[in-house]
């Protein structure tokens, strides 16, 4: 039976808060960053009001905030914390610490550009650059589905014990305001059973974690992290069906629009997908076959999945809102990756826009949609804003 | 949880490093041992000093007592007497003050009197009998370690009472008789048969002796006091040092008058002259032809006598009595120092022409005594004016010991004592009983190896002695040096560095970083162990050790 | 004589991997031991690494985490939040750091830890270097010192953790020792009575590091507390200061001369080391209205 909830006007800040928050977690360390910081805010606000009882950590730095996370996971207990940009930047180090310590912090994101030179704009590369660290990441388009994803996140992190990131990009989502139904707490507690780890930092237990160990426990550690990403379909699969369930709101790991007979597919994550919805409806008018496909579950990177989709269409076009410096878009690379060998595979065209928080409209879109029917692929990402 | 949520072990510990073994790494551990201390080695009847002295220390005063009389049955009369050669080789006297070792067996000697503590019951009896002739300090001695392993012993004393110079050589001020009685009597408890007034001397008397006993101790002292040629003659003022002391302890003291000079510089010319001092004489001059340095005595003993008014000229020897108008006087000569002699003390030499003389209405003439030869078979050889025995006390007779002043030239009870006790183990061997453990040859525990850390430096609680007022103490034969309390003796051992000797302080126990020392419960057998697991051979424990009973040992694997 | 008297649980046990005679080794059984087993502690890189052994295995029966370098404290905070959510507020949690990991790169987490009171105990063990990586300097390392950073001598001083500490206040700091077991339990057992941020500073002389022979530590414990180098002391609410064992006049060559890191040494540099040293006791005692 699908429980319609509450429905609220909230930006992406405050629906990911209400997501947290409706998932009780019991420690919170979190420092304050633009564009992040309402998140905090409002999880004090849900303290002070008595829906939420966490203890609350306000250290010195990010880096602090994720040990302390990362600490109080290992003891048993289920943990929240928001970061940005600089902030997950110098989280970084503890960033492998978390996943390899299995432990399944939930942790929103949102996209900032990073220094040098100063900005605060939207551009996912913070958060691609962590995709080395072992740790889930939702990229996800507006507050609902950052609402959702959050608690989808716990679920899935707190099966396969690995941390999650759920990312959103600064304002277009972080402070944009939109309808968000917003699940009972009877809802959730159905949905979200209590975090009960076997082996915790616990003196009735007394087992004690992370010290030196040989070349070949380490490599079998790794490989243990390894069988548990690719577990995560499976379970991030369930995770998003059950909620649907329950909400009747489900993503999938991918999210396919007008896919179905799609000779060509757009391909983007976070709020460009929203933008090239309207494009693929406008240019489906004038007859193009066009599809769009989100990728909103980047790590792990279903691979199977997107090789199953787009295996027989004629062109992919991927959008990129992020940039690593002599290597262009990272979703363009990791997509050439992921198809290569693929009999039937389509030819991709990867073009670098909105990098830096440039709009990025469904003109532009259809302008680099056109740009590629005409032209040849390249190895290299375009330079398309 | 998920497959790959339940596969975690490898990053979690599973194991205890106690089964590891870090004992390979090592290549000396470290080794509880016997190290006798300096004091222990010093003392002439072996006394395990840093053993009771800790008994002393932990408030368990009748083990240590027991452990104190394993050695020594007289520790009230050596408390008093002794030499206290201990003392002078105490490690502590290099760091503040030593250790008064003498007043703490004293403390320990009368505390057992006034408690009333036997000795432990023999209970054992083994069938060899030895009859001990001659019962002073050495005689008693060997008596009490004969008896205590289970051999019949009887005593026989020429004199009235057992004692020997105990009783009639030494004043009641030094040694209340008293003390003397108990202490003997205490030792009779043990079942020794003793026949008084019986002198043996005659060789018939040797020979039944002889016959009736498996061996013989003889023990009758040197008796015989030396004189010198030109007074030979001279009579009625003229005494005898030993003989008067031996008149002073049996109460028959003759009258010396006012004016008394006494001829010598060992611990008898100090008897006598503090003696006639308090048997009412004016005026007591001690006259010896060396200086204060070289006289015999103990310091202790010149010191007191001087407080007591007693008068000393040194460098004077006596040469000849004059009588003028109804007077006489000693003339003596004026002596110098030279060369050293063969006591490696300098010589006296007279100075040619320079005389003193000096009023005298009496003359005590303590110059030291010599031995009379036990009048046992042909066999018994002298040298150095003694009875000669070898190290292990035996005479040249088979089954005839000897020991005391009989067979020594360095003359303090306790080395007497010493002799006595090599004797009767000797003796045990001899009869097959048990091996004497000797320990003179070990090296002792050096300063160096003493943690002064744990020794705050602290002043002897006890320093010098506590004694009557001088006033007191020449009107009549009191005894002069006071013991001390329960709590000066306890604060006196604490200060004691028990060189050598494992107080069981655990120090070893806590300092170990790899927990490789382990304390032992049981009663017998060590205190400690080390875990050869464990033990990495750091050497800490000996370096916080306070007392240098361990050691490090290399070990080859 | 002294005579030490000390109640232990079992907590940390033999086989470990310090180096022989190690006075880290040995400050942290006196810690473990009487803090006891309802604790958790936190172990950044330092040489309490190894000395807990290589996994599976563990020389401590508490649970441990090795956190990263800069973060003991924080993760410190982190446990104790948790156990407190979960309503076993009663298990102490320990942080075991270096001074690389206290004086450096973790000065910054202490700082908030302790300006937020959080209820841990924080023990530092300063062996004045960065001695697991092979003796380069800190800025705990003194004054002159030899490390393999500063072939030449250290030419800055050693920094005052303890007066940093105290200026936030909390409510207990200690420095302490192994040259003076009874001292330092007494310390950690009045520290584990209080709650909030307690950090006790023990100076633990590094046998390889400084150079001196392997069965010395408690020996150059004393004398740094002798000479005054080192006073141990306690500050309570950052402002009421005891000193519990401090110089003795001891001159600094007692200290210095057995001391490889300070061979080289000038007697110029021994009297200006001297002079810091005055300076630093006076300026304790003056603190604690001597």
């Amino acid at each position: 039976m699908i429980s319609k909830g509450d429905t609220m006007l909230l930006t992406g800040n405050h629906a990911a808060a209400y997501g947290a928050m409706l998932a009780q977690p019991k420690v919170i360390p979190i420092y304050p960053i633009t564009p992040q910081t309402p998140i905090a805010e409002k999880l004090t606000e849900f303290q002070l009001e008595g829906l939420l009882q966490a203890e609350f950590i306000t250290p010195e730095s990010e880096h602090s905030a994720m040990a302390a996370c990362i600490s109080a996971s290992l003891t048993g207990v289920r943990v929240f914390t928001a970061t940005s940009s600089q902030g997950l930047m110098l989280m970084h180090e503890l960033l492998h610490f978390a996943s390899g310590s299995r432990a399944p912090i939930v942790m929103v994101n949102a996209n900032r550009t990073f220094a040098a030179p100063w900005g605060f704009w939207a551009d996912q590369t913070d958060s691609l650059a962590q995709r080395d660290t072992g740790w889930l990441q939702y990229y996800v388009e507006n507050p609902q589905e950052a609402l959702d994803t959050v608690l989808q996140a716990f679920k899935t992190a707190e099966t396969v014990l690995l941390p999650a990131m759920v990312v959103f990009e600064a304002f277009y989502v972080s402070h944009a305001l939109e309808v968000v139904g917003v699940p009972t707490p009877e809802t959730v507690k159905s949905y979200l059973p209590p975090y009960e780890p076997k082996v915790m930092l616990d003196p009735e237990i007394g087992r004690s974690f992370g010290n030196v160990v040989d070349q070949k426990t380490y490599c079998q550690h790794r490989q243990t992290l390894d069988l548990a990403m690719e577990e995560v379909f499976d379970v991030a699969k369930n995770a998003d069906d059950q909620w649907k369930g329950l909400t009747g709101r489900g993503y999938g790991l991918v999210e396919k629009y007008r896919c179905e007979d799609a000779e060509n597919i757009i391909m983007a994550m976070g709020t460009i997908s929203g933008t090239a919805k309207s494009a693929v409806d406008k240019m489906r008018a004038e007859g193009l076959s066009i599809g769009l496909l989100k990728v909103r579950l980047f790590r792990p990177f279903p691979v199977q999945e997107l090789r199953g989709i787009l295996g027989g269409r004629d062109r992919v076009i991927v959008l990129d809102r992020n940039f690593s410096p002599g290597n262009g878009g990272i979703l363009h690379q990791e997509l050439k990756a992921a198809l290569y060998g693929l009999k039937s595979a389509p030819e991709i065209f990867g073009y670098l826009a909105g990098v830096g928080g440039v709009n990025v409209t469904p003109e532009k879109i259809e302008g680099l949609v056109k740009q590629s029917l005409s032209g040849q692929s390249s190895a290299k990402s375009i330079w398309g804003w | 949880m998920s497959k790959a949520a339940n596969m975690l072990s490898t990053a979690w510990t599973t194991l205890r490093s106690d089964a590891l073994n870090t004992g390979t790494w090592r290549s000396a551990i470290p080794t509880y041992r016997y190290c006798p201390s300096p004091c222990h080695q010093a003392c002439p009847v072996n006394n395990d000093i840093p053993a009771w002295i800790d008994g002393i220390e932990k408030g368990e005063l009748h083990g240590a007592w027991l452990k104190l009389a394993v050695n020594n049955p007289f520790p009230s009369i050596t408390g008093r007497v002794c030499h206290h050669p201990c003392e002078s080789y105490c490690n502590r006297g290099q760091y503040d003050e030593k250790i008064s070792i003498r007043m703490l067996e004293r403390y320990l000697g009368d505390l057992s009197l006034e408690r009333g503590w036997s000795f432990p019951a023999v209970d054992v009896a083994k069938k060899e009998r030895v009859a001990i002739i001659g019962g002073g300090p050495a005689g008693l001695s060997a008596a009490y370690h004969l008896r205590l392993e289970g051999y019949t012993v009887e005593i026989y004393e020429a004199r009235q009472k057992l004692g020997g110079l105990l009783r009639y050589g030494i004043p009641a001020y030094r040694l209340p008789k008293e003390v003397l009685d108990r202490e003997i009597d205490r030792l009779l408890e043990l079942g020794i048969e003793v026949h008084t007034d019986v002198a043996i001397n005659t060789p018939g008397e040797y020979d039944r002796l002889q016959k009736e006993y498996d061996a013989l101790f003889i023990s009758t002292g040197a008796q015989r006091s030396r004189k010198l040629a030109q007074f030979e003659d001279s009579s009625g003022i003229i005494q005898d040092g030993l003989d008067y002391l031996y008149k002073v302890n049996s109460g028959q003291a003759p009258g010396l008058g006012q004016k008394v000079l006494v001829i010598g510089g060992g611990n008898t010319a100090i008897d006598t002259a503090r003696s006639a001092k308090r048997l009412g004489a004016d005026q007591v001059m001690i006259i010896y032809r060396r200086t204060e340095e070289e006289m015999p005595s103990q310091k202790s003993e010149i010191l007191e006598a001087g407080e007591e008014g007693i008068l000393f000229t040194f460098l004077a020897s006596p040469v000849r009595i004059e009588k003028e108008n109804g007077v006489q006087k000693l003339v003596c000569q004026k002596m110098q120092l030279g060369e050293n002699d063969s006591s490696g003390r300098p010589r006296p030499e007279p100075i040619k022409d320079a005389y003193l003389s000096f009023e005298a209405d009496s003359m005590i003439m303590a110059l030291g005594s010599d031995i009379v030869m036990p009048k046992i078979g042909n066999g018994l050889e002298i040298q150095d004016s003694v009875l000669k025995v070898d190290g292990k006390q035996e005479t040249s007779i088979k089954n005839v010991f000897a020991g005391g002043d009989l067979t020594s030239n360095i003359r303090f009870v306790s080395t007497a004592m010493g002799a006595g006790k090599k004797a009767a183990q000797q003796m045990a061997q001899l009869f097959g009983g048990n091996t004497v453990q000797g320990s003179s040859d070990l090296e002792t525990v050096s300063f160096e190896e003493i943690n002064t850390f744990y020794f705050p430096r602290n002043p002897a609680v006890v320093s010098g002695s506590f004694q009557l007022v001088v006033s007191d103490r020449i009107k009549n034969f009191e005894e002069v040096q006071l013991g001390i309390s329960e709590e000066q003796a306890i604060g006196e051992a604490t200060r004691c560095f028990n060189c050598g000797f494992c107080t069981v302080c655990d120090n070893c126990y806590y300092f170990c970083p790899d927990m490789a020392i382990a304390r032992n419960s049981g009663e017998d057998g060590p205190n400690y162990t080390v875990l050869d697991q464990y033990c990495k051979g750091c050497g800490l424990c000996v370096r916080e050790c306070p007392r240098g009973a361990i050691v490090l040992k290399e070990e080859s694997k | 004589m002294k005579h030490y008297e000390i109640a232990e649980e079992r907590v940390f046990l033999p086989g470990h991997a310090a180096c022989p005679g190690c006075a880290m080794a040995l400050a942290l059984r006196y810690i473990l031991n009487t803090v006891g087993l309802n604790a958790v502690g936190v172990i950044p890189p330092s040489c309490m690494g190894p000395m807990m052994g290589a996994n599976p295995y563990s020389s401590m029966r508490i649970p441990i985490i090795h956190n990263s370098f800069e973060s003991s404290a924080s993760t410190a905070a982190g446990i104790k939040r948790a156990f407190k959510a979960r309503g076993k507020d009663d298990v102490h949690v320990l942080a075991l750091a270096g001074d690389g990991g206290t004086y450096d790169i973790g000065l910054q987490a202490l700082s908030s830890v302790a300006e937020h009171n959080e209820d841990i105990m924080y023990f530092c063990m300063d062996n004045e270097g960065y001695m697991n990586t092979g003796t380069q300097k800190s800025s705990s390392t003194p004054r002159h010192a030899y490390t393999t950073s500063t072939p030449g001598g250290k030419e800055s001083r050693k920094k005052n953790l303890v007066e940093i500490m105290a200026a936030h206040r909390v409510p207990y700091i200690a420095t302490t020792n192994i040259g003076y077991l009874d001292d330092l339990v007494y310390k950690i057992k009045k520290a584990k009575k209080m709650q909030g941020t307690r950090i006790v500073v023990l100076l633990t002389p590094c046998i390889d590091g400084w150079g001196f022979p392997g069965n010395d530590v408690a020996t150059m414990s004393r004398l740094a507390v002798q000479t005054g180098v080192f006073p141990l002391y306690e500050v309570e609410d950052g402002e009421k200061y005891t000193i519990n064992h401090g110089s003795q006049g001891m001159p600094i060559e007692n200290y210095l001369k057995r001391q490889r890191r300070y061979r080289h040494l000038s007697k110029d540099q021994i009297e200006e080391i001297q002079k810091e040293v005055d300076q630093g006791w006076q300026r304790l005692q003056k603190l604690a209205n001597l």
